[in-house]
């Protein structure tokens, strides 16, 4: 039975704060300063929690904060580490995988149907998939730790980056004086210790004034931040470190790091070693040292080292009885230990070893058996006892130094794997390296903080002696004839299930690790690994070098579900219009990053009639659709155009200024990737859009190619800072002719040609094209013009017949004319001869990006063809992706499928093998219910086969209005929109500022919209010649800024080398001439549309914030450098400048305006949320 | 890339799908997202540690197409 004892020299609990708390609804009472564990402990609370398979009752093994049988549910949180998480007034514990209580648990039972349940039961027993449900229904039950509540308060955990020159990890002697070390040669050094309290591993053992003053040294040093309570779980890539803090994530990167990771120690095995009561020696000196308790009234110890003894001497002067050590070793020569030993009246035994726990009724150590080492029939003898302090030696702490690349090799004297090889950057110190000695471990620490400082290149002192490593005897293990001799504690695994493993094969420790899951429960193989490692190494006859370690993937210490959740940085992205779509009912769908418009929903309609209905406005009036979600890119150069011929299937070098031309998209294999639209705007610019899903991919390919290539011409991206809707139907025409200054007959403005031109007063541009089979024109209009334009075309719409159409509308329409979607109707494998596109190829072009494969590929023909079918009815059954079946086998499948009401039929799209693909041919599909449905191949377009229709000539002659059923939706015309902003887009306020105070302390930060500015961007490779012509003042480097006036609000960024950005809060003079000489073209200067969305970000915890959205530290760049720093914040691309002064800095961020609201509503969230107590420095 | 008008079927398919995964150096183009700038990386991937980058300039300089 464990107690509390009187007060114990350095313990970290306060007698005067006794904390009340509930364990499986008993009341007990701890301190402050107490773990729930050691609470327990001190109230004699033996049994803790009950093992994960075979529920046998379980209590303290290590106290080394990886205690995997001693985790609790408090409240809600399942699965607190008892012997990490300090105890708090009024808990509410219970043991967690119990069914119905720990002390009776009726899971008990499976401890006896042991034997039944081998090593890989799973594998064997459950590969029926009739039974399957039925075991994973009882194994469910039986199996996982704690219960969710499902119930819990939504929180949301902050995660952070960090920087630092030095981690050091681990804050023991030998992590403190590398940290010190490091710090003294000027690095920067993070100090992370799991422990709530700095060295709590052992506490002030030996010389305390030294070590109290090391900590004081550490504590106040001002290059030294302290994390503590703080696990490093995971290294990544260039020393990128998952640091798990109580309330946080912290992402550090290191320029080095220092492991000063320790030792474990590991458990002896014999049988019933896992008896409440048998524990490790270091637990007890732990348990002792922080919380003076005694963990027993008569303790038999084993030892095998010198330091064992000491623990039993040091048990001793605190009042603890130790009645028996027993030492496997045949004799010691040391007659001044044993002296020792028989004065304070602890018999030592040597040449034996135990062999077995017995416990009582209640499951607890009564007595153990002990015989002589090697021959368990000799000598066996019974010593009662209430505890058995058990060492199995010691095993350095290398998984973080194995994940970091280093290689571990084991050292024979020391019988521990030990770091070889380290990889750059990479320091181990103190009992990691085999070195157990406090003032080894000082001096080892002293050098790796030096060795570290040394690679960043700063100056050190200090040579280094060679240190002794510690000497461990070899331990072999043997399974106990009657079982229940544990390796893993973990996961329920005794030796025999090892050796079952072996026998079947998985020999190796990495296949014995995965069939036997040994080492993969929660403590990650901390006590498991060694004693694996050398029951394979006494099986193979091989020695534990030829065995090896398996590496403990990230995160090898357990975390938390919600650090693991937190803020998520997908960003969404909405075209201006997303508020008006809103107040018009929009039922919305994903659209990559976007959000677009399914349909409309209106009352007294179903989702079908709402399609049918917008549809019919399309055909018979007119509709408009937000198309903003569209790529839309610039080039601009002399080789402009000879670089859409090399990327594009078409021929774009001889298209007409003021044409347009379909622009089909190949990878280098022949297979389609995307399409759109190309408009010649000017003898050297181009206006093209690409899809939706596309276009960020295909603008960094083209940069890409751009650069490959060599070729002058400069890209632009405008996806966001334009806005476009697309105006179709027989009135479209008539509909814009009241906005637009602009003869819209077919000879000023043909179809497929492009106009710059005003839309109620608004700079548009307008592309007449044909996608959805009507009249119709594209209106691309800047983002912060696009309502007004929208708002002016519903208004006059309204007597024409205007409907707003969504993406469902538009692809039965398209659907009707037979246009395919890239990646609906063509797949990672379609080319444009089985998609039927060839007329959009120019093979006989120099070149073109996919140009070679289609010669190769249309030699082999092809193997399937997309055809155009129709069915006379309707067939709701049948869905894209149903098969198309021919002689029992697989002949292809449908991709669009749609009802058209304008035809009275079933039309659709499949790609089908080629002998399929005859006009009038019958195929079959089959449904998902497995009916099949036959279908006719077809000629496409389904609909207005001469195209008569979008190439409609004279202005006032509309087209004639098509005669439709009533269930289409006929004369459901849409009503004025409102012009007032909905209340549904709460939240998305596009102006306004946001202040977090931290308690009126004037700690704190605020974030400002920006919005009302002036702008001019240009780009091109003579723009930077071309404004210092103009006298205009431009940062001399790349990526940075200068002021343009006497305010700092007022700037000029140079972004890249070639590009700029003006940014003014009124137009100057000057400004307007700039913007004025911008108008006609100027050869090798391009204006760049710029709509940015534009914040400012400040106040004391302005850092604090940055740190949590942006992995670049800020702090790190001087102010005096004027940066201008593009870089991704909450997964969106952003341009910032660091302004302001030391004291306090404030930021000037800008994103892509179709990002503008979620950065705003993201970045309003984190300033809400960060006050000082989430501002423990690290970014500084 | 072998020049498309001369190569054989066969190296342009070894071209267009064919490539090694042994660990060693490899060349990769990298893009730094937020500023869409393109750069070479020589990187030896059975250690992760990169050797040289460069811009596609010195690439051109190098292979003249």
């Amino acid at each position: 039975m464990m107690y509390r004892l009187p007060r114990v020299a350095g313990e970290s609990i306060d007698r005067n704060r006794p904390l009340s708390f509930t364990f499986e609804d008993a009341p007990y009472q701890g301190f402050a300063g107490d773990t729930i564990t050691s609470a327990l402990a001190a109230a004699g609370v033996m049994v803790l929690g009950r093992s994960f398979k075979y529920h046998r009752p379980r209590g303290i093994l290590s106290y080394a904060n990886h205690d995997v049988n001693a985790l609790f549910q408090i409240g809600g949180v399942p699965n607190v580490r008892g012997d990490v998480v300090e105890l708090e007034a009024g808990m509410n514990v219970h043991a967690v995988n119990t069914s119905g209580g720990l002390a009776r648990d009726s899971g008990s039972w499976m401890d006896r149907f042991a034997r039944f349940l081998p090593v890989g039961f799973y594998y064997k027993a459950f590969h029926s998939k009739l039974l399957f449900p039925m075991w994973e229904n009882l194994i469910r039950h039986f199996s996982g730790l704690g219960k969710v509540a499902l119930d819990a308060e939504r929180i949301r955990t902050p995660k952070r980056y960090a920087f630092c020159d030095v981690l050091v990890v681990g804050g023991g002697i030998s992590g403190l004086n590398a940290a010190l070390a490091a710090a003294e040669s000027g690095a920067k050094v993070l100090l992370a210790d799991e422990g709530a309290r700095l060295h709590s591993g052992f506490l002030l053992v030996g010389d305390t004034a030294r070590i109290t003053l090391l900590l004081s040294q550490v504590a106040s040093h001002p290059n030294i931040e302290v994390l503590s309570a703080t696990a490093a779980v995971g290294y990544y890539a260039d020393h990128w470190i998952a640091l798990m803090e109580p309330q946080r994530m912290t992402k550090v990167r290191a320029q080095c790091v220092v492991f000063a990771t320790g030792a474990v120690e590991q458990p002896a095995v014999f049988r019933n070693n896992d008896t409440p009561g048998v524990l490790m020696i270091s637990a007890a000196v732990r348990l002792l040292r922080r919380h003076a308790i005694a963990v027993g009234r008569h303790i038999v110890m084993q030892a095998r080292a010198p330091e064992d003894y000491a623990a039993a001497l040091e048990l001793v002067r605190h009042g603890v009885a130790v009645s028996h050590i027993i030492d496997a070793k045949a004799q010691t020569a040391d007659y001044e230990l044993i002296r020792r030993l028989k004065e304070r009246g602890i018999q030592l035994l040597t040449g034996r070893a135990v062999t077995e726990a017995h416990a009582d009724s209640k499951g607890c150590l009564r007595r153990v058996t002990i015989a002589k080492a090697g021959t368990p029939q000799e000598n066996v003898q019974s010593i009662d006892c209430d505890a058995l302090l058990m060492t199995g030696g010691w095993a350095a702490a290398s998984q973080l130094l194995l994940q970091a690349g280093g290689t571990v090799r084991f050292d024979n004297a020391s019988q521990m794997y030990l770091p070889d090889v380290l990889p750059p950057g990479i320091f181990t110190a103190g009992r990691v390296n085999g070195i157990f000695d406090a003032k080894d471990r000082a001096t080892d620490g002293q050098r790796a903080g030096h060795a570290a400082a040394a690679y960043l290149g700063m100056a050190t002192t200090g040579a280094v002696t060679a240190l002794a490593r510690v000497k461990q005897p070899p331990i072999q293990i043997v399974a106990h004839p009657r079982g229940k001799d544990f390796i893993d504690f973990d996961e329920d695994l005794q030796v025999r299930d090892l050796e079952h493993a072996a026998q079947e094969g998985f020999d190796s420790i990495e296949l014995l690790k995965r069939y036997t899951t040994v080492g993969m429960g929660p403590s990650q193989g901390k006590h498991s690994h060694i004693n694996a490692a050398r029951v394979l190494s006494r099986i193979r006859g091989s020695s534990p070098d030829q065995i090896g370690l398996t590496t403990a993937r990230p995160m090898y210490h357990p975390v938390p579900m919600k650090h693991l959740a937190g803020r998520g940085f997908s960003p969404e992205r909405a075209t201006p219009l997303a508020t008006r779509h809103e107040e018009l009912g929009a039922v919305w769908m994903p659209a990559g990053d976007w959000r677009r418009p399914e349909y409309y929903a209106r009352s007294q309609e179903t989702r079908e009639q709402s399609i049918a209905g917008e549809v019919a406005a399309v055909r018979q009036a007119v509709g408009i659709i937000d198309i903003g979600t569209l790529g839309k890119l610039e080039i601009h150069g002399p080789d402009a155009g000879k670089f859409l011929d090399r990327v594009y299937t078409g021929r774009y070098s001889d298209l007409r200024i003021g044409m347009t031309r379909y622009a089909l998209m190949l990878d280098e294999a022949g297979t389609i990737v995307d399409d759109g639209v190309v408009a010649r705007t000017s003898e050297e610019s181009y206006y093209f859009t690409a899809t939706t899903g596309g276009a960020a991919a295909v603008y960094r390919e083209l940069l890409r190619l751009s650069a490959l290539w060599g070729m002058q011409c400069s890209l632009i991206n405008v996806t966001g800072h334009r806005a476009a809707f697309n105006v179709a139907g027989p009135r479209s025409r008539e509909l814009l002719a009241a906005l637009a200054p602009l003869d819209l007959g077919n000879e000023s403005f043909p179809y497929l040609a492009f106009r710059e031109t005003t839309l109620a007063g608004v700079p548009v541009r307008i592309m007449r094209v044909g996608f959805v089979g009507e009249l119709g024109y594209e209106i691309h209009v800047a983002f912060s013009q696009a309502t007004a334009v929208w708002d002016a075309m519903c208004a006059e719409g309204v007597a024409r017949g205007l409907r707003p159409f969504g993406v469902e509308a538009q692809r039965v329409l398209r659907l009707e004319k037979g246009h395919i979607i890239i990646g609906q109707d063509t797949d990672g494998l379609t080319h444009p001869f089985e998609a039927r596109a060839e007329w959009a190829v120019r093979m006989n072009k120099e070149f073109f990006v996919g140009q070679r494969s289609l010669r190769i590929l249309k030699k082999r023909g092809p193997r399937q063809l997309l055809v155009g079918f129709e069915i006379a009815q309707a067939a709701p059954g049948l869905k894209e992706s149903h098969l198309a079946i021919d002689a029992e086998e697989i002949a292809g499948r449908i991709t669009s499928i749609a009802y058209s009401h304008v035809l009275g039929k079933t039309i659709g799209l499949a790609m089908v093998k080629p002998a399929l693909a005859q006009v009038g041919t019958t195929l079959a599909f089959r449904q998902s219910d497995g009916a099949m449905v036959t279908a006719t191949v077809c000629e496409t377009p389904f609909y207005d086969k001469a195209g008569d229709r979008q190439k409609v000539a004279a202005v006032d002659a509309a087209a004639p209005i098509l005669a439709l059923p009533r269930s289409a939706g006929e004369g459901t015309l849409v009503e004025a929109a409102s012009p007032v902003s909905s209340p549904a887009l709460r939240g998305r306020a596009r102006v306004g500022a946001v202040v977090a105070d931290q308690g009126g302390t004037g700690e704190g930060s605020f974030l400002e919209d920006r919005q009302q500015r002036k702008r001019i961007g240009v780009k091109g490779p003579l723009a930077a010649e071309w404004l210092q012509q103009r006298r205009i003042s431009i940062p001399e480097r790349a990526n940075s800024w200068t002021a343009i006036t006497a305010s700092e609000n007022d700037v000029v960024m140079r972004l890249g080398a070639t590009e700029f950005f003006f940014e003014q809060s009124v137009y100057a003079e000057e400004f307007t001439t700039l913007a004025n000489a911008l108008v006609s073209p100027v050869p090798g200067v391009y204006p760049v549309l710029r709509e940015d969305r534009a914040f400012v970000l400040g106040g004391s915890l302005a850092d604090a914030v940055l740190a949590q959205v942006c992995n670049v530290n800020f702090r790190s760049l001087a102010l005096i450098e004027r940066h201008a720093v593009m870089t991704m914040m909450l997964g969106v691309a952003v341009t910032v400048v660091p302004q302001g002064n030391v004291a306090q800095r404030r930021y000037l961020i800008w994103c892509d305006p179709s990002f503008g609201d979620y950065l705003w509503s993201s970045l309003s969230d984190v300033v809400a949320q960060t006050t000082t107590l989430t501002n423990t420095g690290g970014s500084s | 890339m072998p020049d498309p008008k001369t190569c054989t079927d066969e190296q342009w398919t070894d071209y267009v799908f064919n490539r090694s995964g042994v660990p060693g150096v490899k060349s990769e183009w990298w893009c730094h997202i937020a500023s869409g700038f393109w750069f070479i990386v020589e990187r030896d991937t059975a250690n992760d540690t990169i050797i040289a980058t460069y811009t596609a300039d010195k690439l051109r300089a190098a292979t003249p197409a």
